[in-house]
């Protein structure tokens, strides 16, 4: 293998596969990066055999080849040098890497590129491992990177960080005809985004995986890096319980750039809860507020209650207690905590329905708040002991639902 | 049929020895490749067996056949999978061993931890990435705390279909009951002496002599023969525990409670645990002298020694000090003072009277 590169495309290749590293492990080859040139590209990979990455950054190739090399050591490397042309040489004897750049060089020990596991791509030469294009029984879907982007993050932070209950840790995905949907939930609130396309997307029946939170995380963060304009590519291999993620990027910009990133994320096995029976299909009670109103009052009672298992309750009085017009109600949220004292603020509210005291966790409402972009949001409440319904104003009752299981604060 | 037929077979496997063993795995697995989960594997198993009896070389076997993609019976040893389990880099195979404090692998003094319980099972509930099995090998599951046991019950008894737990433990007693009994148990024996000697000196190439020394005193534990012959200094300090040995029979109180005071600074208790393996086999030997098995004994390169002093005491004392050797052992096990304990150790042996011989 005898290959060149420029320094910041290397460099973000290896911040953008790096993720995937895997920090502990008992197999050796999963702390090494995979270097595969080929076809004039540099191929970056990187799994913890839960997530994989590919990316692909342009290069010069002078002699095709393939090896793995200690992930750390060689990003450390690489960062350290000077933004210009970096030359890599592979002895295959020794299996080491020799890299110069300006005047820095070095030879770094790798381990051979066979012993590396495949990390799924959407396409492969049928002597190499790991292609998807001969399993492809899901869709391919078109979506742009920014709105995927978006859509994850509205999502993900409601998925379940506790391990023992494997399938709240993942996001529920699901392709029906021309609509895309995502929910998470961690069994105290539910987040449930969909997109409805102009046309069918994929086939009629429906596809409905389980992507762990952390894949669609590692998703995002790259989306971030994307070409905007260009869709992101999605294929479902249900066979073998992977789904894969193409994400273009901007190749035109010369520097600290990738052509293409593929994300590979095992599926988690299991069925996610049906969430249609904690939606409320009724309300008494409809607060509509400003949203950035509302998650600042959120923030400030959130001080107060923190040392209170992040208890605010928030009072709905519909009649204008403080002499507004009558349509024009308030919104109160207090705090108390026993060692610090309290907070009461209060803020404008157009209520439909009548006086409802419910208490939630703040960290929950500073979550969903901080991912609406619309600025207004509608807090649809029944009982003090039933959930809440937030939505942000002007979306539709599909597009974007957020359920908040209600506190009991000890009185 | 011959009853070489017999090891034809187990030699497709990896394992020397333990047919039975290898037999009923072989039965167990699925008619093809293709179908994988329609088989008699169970979905867990707990190997049994001395310290280096070959759990986990059975272990491995069994996953290295699973994993393997090209036969069905047996490791093809020539397949990508083949050449990553070889290399310990298969993406489907697990090697989980106890940890130090620090976090390194250490099997005496280690423990598996509750952390490693829930990277399992977070493990488990993701599909295997190359073939049709996941297989993770959890070794001296004796050594697990109680949350990791308790944590991994329910993946134990309720696994998804790809995983199969391979459990090794030296003792069926040390393991939690509520492990065992979700598990199919193997209890591995030693193997003969005459199996050691051949596969020692087939294929590890050792010269005839020696092939049938380590055989002897291996107790039965192929594993155990061959870490001798990789590591020189164990069967440095064989020679040099059972020259202190022969030097201390004839050595007075102050002599032997030098010798413990200097044993016991090392603070090594490994050290000592191999000191008391290597007395016992000798001072049995001294038995089997006595009793008219000479045919029996292990120390074959020092069998005059042993005879010399076989001579000069009497069966009994040889016999009540084989029993302060295993109680000493039970004793380092636990927390006694080294120090009180080695100085028992050394007084209580057999002493031949200056001027005797």
């Amino acid at each position: 293998m005898r290959v060149s590169c420029l320094q910041e495309n290397l460099a973000k290749g290896l911040s953008i596969v790096g993720r995937a590293v895997s920090t502990r492990s008992t197999l050796p080859v999963l702390g090494n990066i995979l270097l595969e040139a080929k076809d004039n590209q540099l191929r970056l990979a990187a799994t913890n055999l839960e997530i994989g990455i590919n990316c692909w950054i342009g290069a010069m190739v002078e002699d095709e080849g393939a090896i793995t090399v200690p992930a750390r050591l060689l990003a450390d490397f690489i960062n350290n040098l000077p933004p210009e042309r970096i030359d890599m040489e592979l002895s295959v004897r020794t299996q080491t890497l020799s890299l110069r750049c300006a005047r820095y060089t070095a030879t770094i020990k790798g381990i051979d590129a066979s012993q590396f596991p495949f990390v799924a791509r959407a396409q492969a030469d049928e002597d190499e491992g790991g292609s998807m294009a001969d399993v492809i029984d899901g869709v391919t879907i078109p979506l742009e990177a920014a709105n995927l982007r978006k859509m994850i993050d509205q999502v993900v932070y409601a998925a379940s960080t506790d391990e023992s209950r494997p399938t709240l840790t993942g996001v529920e995905v699901r392709f029906r005809s021309n609509e895309l949907r995502m929910a998470a939930t961690d069994g105290y609130r539910l987040s449930v985004r969909s997109v409805i396309f102009d046309e069918a997307i994929g086939p009629n029946e429906e596809i409905m995986v389980v992507v762990p939170a952390k894949s669609l995380g590692e998703l995002a963060r790259i989306a971030a890096d994307a070409d905007d304009e260009e869709p992101v590519k999605v294929i479902v291999a249900q066979s073998r319980n992977q789904i894969l993620f193409q994400i273009p990027g901007n190749k035109d910009e010369a520097r600290g750039s990738f052509q293409w990133v593929e994300l590979s994320s095992q599926l988690i096995d299991g069925r996610f809860p049906d969430y249609n029976g904690i939606i409320p299909k009724s309300r008494d009670t409809r607060t509509v507020v400003d949203t950035a109103e509302l998650l600042k009052a959120v923030r400030v009672a959130f001080l107060f209650a923190r040392e209170n298992n992040n208890i605010i309750r928030l009072t709905v009085m519909p009649d204008g207690k403080n002499g507004a017009d009558d349509n024009k109600g308030q919104l109160r949220l207090t705090a108390t905590s026993m060692e610090m004292g309290d907070s009461v603020n209060d803020i404008d509210a157009q209520i439909d329905g009548g006086e409802i005291e419910i208490s939630f966790n703040a960290k929950y409402l500073i979550d969903v708040l901080s991912q609406v972009d619309q600025p207004q949001v509608v807090l649809d409440t029944t009982q003090s002991t039933r959930p809440g319904a937030l939505r942000p104003v002007g979306v539709g009752e599909d597009e974007y639902l957020h359920v908040i299981m209600p506190m009991h604060p000890n009185r | 049929m011959s009853p070489n037929s017999r090891t034809t077979q187990s030699e497709e496997w990896p394992v020397i020895g333990h047919e039975w063993a290898v037999r009923l795995l072989q039965r167990a697995l699925p008619a093809a490749a293709t179908i994988p989960y329609d088989s008699r594997l169970s979905h867990a198993y707990l190997i049994l067996g001395a310290r280096h009896a070959g759990k986990s070389t059975l272990a491995r076997a069994l996953a290295h056949t699973l994993l393997c993609t090209e036969s069905d019976s047996a490791p093809c040893g020539k397949c990508r999978a083949c050449r990553l389990m070889a290399q310990g880099n298969h993406p489907d195979f697990r090697l989980i061993q106890p940890l130090s404090r620090e976090g390194k692998p250490d099997r005496e003094g280690g423990l598996l931890r509750a952390e490693q319980a829930s990277d399992i099972i977070r493990d488990a509930s993701i599909r295997p990435l190359e073939s049709a099995y996941k297989i993770f090998l959890i070794q001296d599951i004796q050594r697990a705390n109680e949350s990791f046991a308790n944590k991994l019950l329910k993946s134990i008894e309720e696994p998804p279909d790809y995983v199969i737990y391979c459990l090794t433990a030296t003792d069926r007693g040390n393991v939690l009951p509520t492990i065992r009994s979700r598990c199919q148990i193997l209890e591995l024996r030693p193997l003969d002496t005459a199996t050691i000697e051949t596969a020692l000196a087939e294929r590890w190439a050792v010269e005839p002599e020696q092939a049938r020394l380590l055989a002897r005193l291996s107790g039965g534990r192929l594993g155990w023969a061959v870490e001798q012959l990789q590591e020189e200094s164990m069967r440095e300090q064989r020679v040099e525990t059972l020259a202190t040995l022969l030097h201390l029979v004839e050595a007075d109180r102050v002599g032997r409670l030098l010798y413990a005071e200097t044993l016991a600074r090392k603070r090594d208790n490994q050290h000592l645990f191999g000191l008391l393996e290597i007395w016992t086999i000798w001072w049995r030997d001294v038995l089997l002298i006595q009793s008219g098995c000479p045919e029996g004994c292990s120390n074959v390169d020092l069998l005059t020694d042993v005879e010399r002093v076989a001579g000069q005491i009497s069966a009994a004392r040889v016999s009540d000090y084989l029993t302060t050797l295993r109680r000493i052992g039970g004793y380092l096990q636990h927390t006694v003072n080294t120090r009180l304990a080695l100085e028992v150790l050394v007084l209580q042996m057999p002493m031949i009277g200056i001027g005797h011989h």
